[in-house]
C-alpha cells in the first residue's frame, strides 16, 4: 500500500538538456515510486540543473537510485532523507 | 556543406558502410545528401523494417546498425524497432527528421514530439537544437549505443539545421572502455566458487556482447571450471550444445536438463544475463538455494530481481580470465557427482523426433534444417511457436548466429532482420524461420528482398494459427481460441511469387529432404512453405506462475 510506504528524499544533479525532466519523471513512475514532492532549479550559464524529489514506494530506493544514476545527462543521485544513511553514485 | 551533408559525411566517417531508412519530407534533405554521399542506403518498405533491420545488421555482426526515418509517422514507425533494441540491448543509433525548429509545438504537418515519444525505448535521445552541435551529437549516439550496455540511440534533427550550412571535420566515436573488476570482489567469487559442490553457470545475451574475446573467455572458463551451464534465449550459441556439461535453454520452453539442475544448484554463477521472468518462473521459487556471483557491465541488474552474494561489475572477458587464473591457483570442492549428474540428465532428457505419422513435425524439420546449414549461417526468427522450437531444437555455435526477438518478443522481427543480417554478413547463409502470424507483420520487407536480389531464405512454418496464443487458449482459457485462427492465410507461395521469389509447399514428412535442400541450396531468394499440425504444442512448458521444474509435457 502506498500510504504504507516508505518516503526517501533524493537529491539529483544532471547536465540541463531538451527532456531531462521528463526522463528523470519517467524513471520514477515506471520503476514503481510515487512522486511526492519536487523542487527545481536550473542554472543556464552553465547548464546544469538540480532536483530534490521526495518519492514513496514499497521497492528499495537503492534500485531507483542506481536507475536515476544510469541516465546519461545525470551526474550524480544522493539519497537524502533521515531515514537512510546517504548513498552517493556517481554516474 | 550543409548540415544534411554533414550527416551522411559523419556516417561515413565512423565507419558506417550501410543504413536502411524510408524517405519523407521532413529528412529530405538528408536523403538529397544519400544521393551524392558515401554511404550505402537501403530502402525499406516501413520503417519498422528499417528499424529491425538495423537491429540484425547490429546482432550478426556486434556493431552498431543505423536506421533513418521521416518525422511523424516515420518515426512512429521506427519505435518499435527501437524497443526491441532497447530490451535487447542492441547498439542502433536512428535518425530522424523533424519539422523545422520554428515550427516545434506548432502541431506542424507531420510533427510529433519524437523526443519526448524515445524516452521510454531509447538508452538515450538527442533533439538537436544547434547546428554547431550536429556532428558532436551524432559522435555521441554512436559512442552511447556501444558503451557499456549497449542500446538504441535516437538524433532528431529539424529541418532547417539539415540545410544549414556547415564545416564538417574528421569524426570518431570510440567505446568507452568497461571499468576493470574489482579485485576484492573476485576474491569472494572465488571462495564461494570454491565452497560450491553444485553450482550451474547461467549465460545470457551479455556475453556475446562483450564480445567473441569474451565468448571465447567464458568457454575457456567452463572447460577450466567443469561447471555445469545453462543458456538463455540470447544466450544461445554463446556455449555450443556439444559441450557434456551443457545443459541447454533454461527457463519457460527450456530443456528438462537445463530446469532441474538450475534448480539445485547452490551456486549460480551469472554472466551477462538478468533473471527474466521467462527464464526463472515464478522468481521466488528460481535456484531456491543458491548463492549469486553475477557479473554485468549494467549496475543495474546486480540486486534487481533477486539478490547477488557477489557483484562483478565491469569487463567480462579481463574478468573471467582473472577469475579463471585465481580458482587455478586451489582446487575447491569436489564436482564430480554434481558433473555425472548433468551427463546423466542430459542424456535422459535428449529431445525425441520419432513422432509417427505422414505430416511433417517442426521440431524435426529445424533439426534437419540445423544439421544441413554452412557452419556460418544466420538464422533470424521471429516470435511465437517457432521461434521456441528454433531455440530447442537447432544448434548454434556462435551468439551472432542466433537473431531471436527475447525481451521485447516483436511479431514481425524476423525478415528485417534477417535482411540487416544479409548486409552485414553478406557471405553468410541467412535464413528467416518465422510462422505464418509472424510473417505477415512485416511482409512488405519482401519488397526490399526483391529490389536488391538478396538471397535470404524464408521457411514458414504454417499451423493456420497464432500458435502460441493458441497454445496457451487450449491450456489455460479452456479451449475458447479467440481470434487465432487463419485459416483464411494467402497463398503464400504465389505472394512469393508475386515479389519474384521462388518457392514451393510441402506438406509431408517424407517431402523434407528435397524441400530443405531446395531452400538451402536456392542461389537467390527462397521460399519454403511448410504446412504442419495446428494441434502441435512447445514442450516442456514451464506454465506461468510455477517453479522451473514444474514443467508440462502434455496437454492432459
Amino acid at each position: 500500500m502506498i500510504s504504507q510506504a516508505q518516503q526517501h528524499t533524493i537529491s539529483i544533479e544532471a547536465q540541463d538538456r531538451p527532456a531531462t525532466v521528463e526522463r528523470l519523471l519517467r524513471v520514477i513512475r515506471h520503476r514503481g515510486y510515487r512522486l511526492c514532492r519536487m523542487a527545481v532549479e536550473s542554472s543556464q550559464e552553465d547548464e546544469r540543473i538540480a532536483l530534490s524529489v521526495t518519492v514513496a514506494s514499497d521497492k528499495p530506493v537503492v534500485l531507483l537510485q542506481n536507475q536515476l544514476s544510469k541516465l546519461v545527462d545525470v551526474s550524480s543521485v544522493e539519497i537524502t532523507s533521515a531515514e537512510t544513511n546517504p548513498l552517493r553514485i556517481s554516474a | 556543406m550543409t548540415g544534411a551533408d554533414l550527416v551522411v559525411q559523419t556516417l561515413a566517417n565512423l565507419g558506417v558502410k550501410t543504413i536502411f531508412g524510408y524517405p519523407g519530407g521532413a529528412i529530405m534533405p538528408v536523403y538529397d545528401a544519400i544521393h551524392r554521399g558515401d554511404v550505402d542506403h537501403i530502402l525499406c518498405r516501413n520503417e519498422q523494417g528499417a528499424a529491425l533491420a538495423a537491429v540484425g545488421f547490429a546482432r550478426a555482426c556486434n556493431d552498431v546498425g543505423v536506421c533513418l526515418a521521416t518525422s511523424g509517422p516515420g518515426a512512429t514507425n521506427l519505435i518499435t524497432g527501437l524497443a526491441d533494441a532497447m530490451l535487447d540491448s542492441v547498439p542502433v543509433v536512428a535518425i530522424t527528421g523533424q519539422v523545422a525548429s520554428p515550427l516545434i509545438g506548432t502541431d506542424a504537418f507531420q510533427e510529433v514530439d519524437v523526443l519526448g515519444l524515445s524516452l521510454s525505448v531509447t538508452k538515450h535521445s538527442f533533439l538537436v537544437e544547434d547546428a554547431s552541435e550536429l556532428q558532436a551529437t551524432l559522435e555521441e549516439a554512436f559512442v552511447l549505443a556501444k558503451s557499456g550496455r549497449p542500446g538504441p540511440v535516437l538524433v532528431d534533427i529539424p529541418k532547417d539545421i539539415q540545410v544549414a550550412s556547415l564545416l564538417g571535420g574528421p569524426a570518431s566515436a570510440e567505446a568507452e572502455p568497461a571499468e576493470l573488476i574489482e579485485e576484492v570482489a573476485l576474491e569472494q567469487a572465488v571462495e564461494l566458487i570454491r565452497n560450491a559442490t553444485q553450482p550451474i553457470l547461467y549465460v545470457g545475451g551479455g556475453v556475446g556482447m562483450a564480445g567473441p574475446a569474451a565468448v571465447a573467455e567464458l568457454r575457456n572458463f567452463a572447460d577450466q571450471a567443469g561447471i555445469p551451464s545453462i543458456v538463455t534465449l540470447k544466450g544461445i550459441g554463446t556455449l555450443e550444445d556439444s559441450r557434456d556439461l551443457h545443459l541447454g535453454m533454461v527457463g519457460m520452453h527450456g530443456t528438462k536438463a537445463a530446469n532441474l539442475m538450475v534448480q539445485e544448484s547452490d551456486l549460480l554463477i551469472v554472466a551477462g544475463a538478468r533473471f527474466d521472468d521467462r527464464v526463472t518462473g515464478k522468481l521466488d521459487t528460481f535456484a531456491p538455494n543458491a548463492s549469486v556471483v553475477h557479473f554485468d557491465i549494467d549496475h543495474c541488474e546486480i540486486g534487481k530481481l533477486r539478490h547477488a552474494h557477489v557483484g562483478l561489475l565491469g569487463d567480462l572477458t579481463d574478468g573471467l580470465k582473472r577469475l579463471g587464473e585465481k580458482l587455478a591457483e586451489q582446487s575447491g570442492a569436489d564436482l564430480t557427482a554434481w558433473q555425472q549428474r548433468a551427463v546423466t540428465e542430459k542424456t535422459n532428457h535428449q529431445w525425441r523426433y520419432d513422432k509417427p505419422g505422414e505430416s511433417i513435425y517442426a521440431p524435426k524439420l529445424l533439426k534437419q534444417l540445423s544439421d544441413q546449414l554452412p557452419e556460418d549461417s544466420v538464422v533470424a526468427c521471429d516470435v511465437g511457436q517457432h521461434q521456441m522450437w528454433v531455440a530447442q531444437h537447432m544448434s548454434f555455435t556462435q551468439p551472432y548466429n542466433h537473431l531471436s526477438s527475447g525481451g521485447l518478443g516483436t511479431m514481425g522481427f524476423g525478415l528485417p532482420a534477417a535482411i540487416g543480417a544479409q548486409y552485414s554478413r553478406p557471405n553468410a547463409c541467412v535464413v528467416n524461420v518465422t510462422g505464418d502470424g509472424s510473417f505477415m507483420m512485416n511482409v512488405q520487407e519482401l519488397g526490399t528482398i526483391r529490389r536488391y536480389g538478396l538471397p535470404v531464405k524464408i521457411l514458414l512454418l504454417d499451423n493456420e494459427r497464432l500458435g502460441m496464443v493458441r497454445q496457451w487458449q487450449q491450456l489455460f482459457f479452456e479451449g475458447r481460441f479467440s481470434e487465432t485462427i487463419l485459416s483464411d492465410n494467402p497463398e503464400f507461395v504465389t505472394l512469393a511469387s508475386a515479389f519474384g521469389i521462388a518457392g514451393r509447399t510441402i506438406t509431408r514428412d517424407d517431402e523434407i529432404e528435397q524441400g530443405l535442400s531446395d531452400l538451402v541450396n536456392s542461389t537467390g531468394s527462397y521460399l519454403l512453405h511448410v504446412r504442419i499440425d495446428a494441434e502441435e504444442n512447445v514442450w516442456p512448458l514451464v506454465p506461468p506462475g510455477a517453479a522451473n521444474q514444474q514443467m508440462m509435457e502434455t496437454a492432459e
